[in-house]
């Protein structure tokens, strides 16, 4: 349980914690909702820091999923891995509207960044249930992005099967809709099939 | 053992009421203001009009007039009000630190807290008190939380709307603020100027 070194004082506060490793410094420079969507530069928070053009401001929960559908998230049913997907868990309390954010790591763990404390590692969306964080209330998925590698490997090397996938669908960027079209294009090639029985 | 008090005069009421505005005010009993040279029958005629006093911890202030007397008194109690304000920032701070959730990822929350809270609370006579923390702060680690209680106390906003949530840039922002219209802010807001908008 926990993880090697002097017990953090926040542990106590979360009682289902369980195993966890420290991911990073302490900081401030970012909070968990910026943490979750990749973006480690800014505090999101809907008043006084930064907030997604176009997303309703508020703490309510439809506020914040508004916010994650800008980097590309959209509602899905669940915390299971997909190889293809980046998830992330968003966590409501009974007394408020959203309070933490979690972010889905390729191996399957979370990742955290807790208030002004670290990003943590944690094995589940319910390791930080509690009540400070509330619980998961819902997931949101994007497609995952290709490491940087295989980004180079497509650049200097396009398939023939990319051609034809660029050659048949373009997105119209005319259209006021053209960011849906192309994450949609955009998750067409990379997703994968799904496994059959 | 039995005090016997003399007649006072016009001055020395003069002077004995001073010191109950300023008890009244801070509770300060440590503080003298004599219109006369006998601070000494001033301090007993503090204590014939219930003033307490501690004898081996007190200044005494002189005035050869009213207008001397008067000056000397704003500036003592602008002196006061602020070492009073320090105090009192000091412990509100040392209390939010205390008690704040440092897992909280909504700084929209800290205004709960009721350190913090009364911080917001002092208003304009906070500001120095913060801005100088921020300053710190910045040179040495990272800026805390002040920006809500920034906002709240000034209603204004210096932050430029790009570096809105980038919390380095947003502490330059307010500190170059305070640093072109401090002075004239806090002036304004203590009801010293008039009320010329800026």
């Amino acid at each position: 349980m926990g993880s090697a070194g002097v017990p953090k004082p926040w542990e106590k506060l979360l009682p289902n914690l369980g195993n966890w490793t420290c991911a990073s410094k302490r900081t401030r420079k970012y909070n968990c909702f910026a943490f979750a969507v990749g973006d480690e530069t800014q505090r999101w928070e809907p008043y006084g820091y930064h907030w997604p053009k176009g997303a309703k401001k508020g703490y309510a929960l439809d506020c914040l999923v508004e916010a994650c559908r800008t980097e590309g998230f959209e509602l899905c049913a669940d915390g299971s891995l997909l190889e293809d997907r980046e998830k992330i868990a968003i966590y409501t309390n009974d007394q408020s509207g959203f309070v933490h954010a979690a972010r889905q790591e390729p191996d399957g763990r979370w990742k955290s960044k807790l208030g002004d404390e670290e990003d943590i590692v944690h094995e589940t969306p319910e390791s930080l249930s509690s009540d400070t964080y509330g619980r998961p209330r819902c997931f949101m998925e994007r497609a995952r992005k290709p490491k940087l590698e295989e980004k180079e490997a497509e650049a200097t090397t396009p398939s023939a099967s990319s051609e034809v996938e660029q050659s048949d669908r373009q997105v119209d960027v005319s259209n006021p809709n053209h960011l849906e079209d192309f994450n949609s294009l955009l998750n067409a090639a990379v997703r994968k099939p799904e496994p059959k029985d | 053992m039995s005090q016997r008090f003399e007649p006072i005069t016009d001055d020395r009421v003069r002077g004995i009421i001073s010191i109950q505005m300023l008890r009244g005010v801070i509770g300060a009993e440590q503080y003298y203001i004599s219109a006369d040279d006998e601070p000494n029958d001033t301090i007993t005629q503090a204590a014939a009009f219930g003033v307490s006093y501690a004898t081996d911890d007190y200044d005494i202030i002189k005035a050869a007039s009213d207008q001397k007397l008067n000056e000397i008194m704003v500036a003592t109690f602008a002196d006061m009000r602020r070492v009073i304000d320090r105090l009192q920032f000091e412990d509100l701070y040392k209390e939010w630190q205390s008690t704040r959730s440092t897992l909280s990822s909504i700084v929209g929350d800290i205004p709960r807290n009721p350190a913090y809270y009364q911080i917001v609370g002092m208003g304009p006579p906070a500001l120095p008190l913060i801005i100088e923390r921020l300053r710190e702060e910045t040179k040495t680690g990272e800026p805390d939380h002040w920006f809500p209680a920034l906002g709240a106390i000034t209603r204004q906003n210096p932050v430029p709307e790009n570096d809105q949530g980038k919390i380095d840039k947003m502490a330059v922002a307010w500190l170059k603020w305070w640093d072109e219209h401090g002075e004239r802010w806090s002036a304004q807001a203590m009801g010293e100027t008039s009320s010329q908008s800026w």
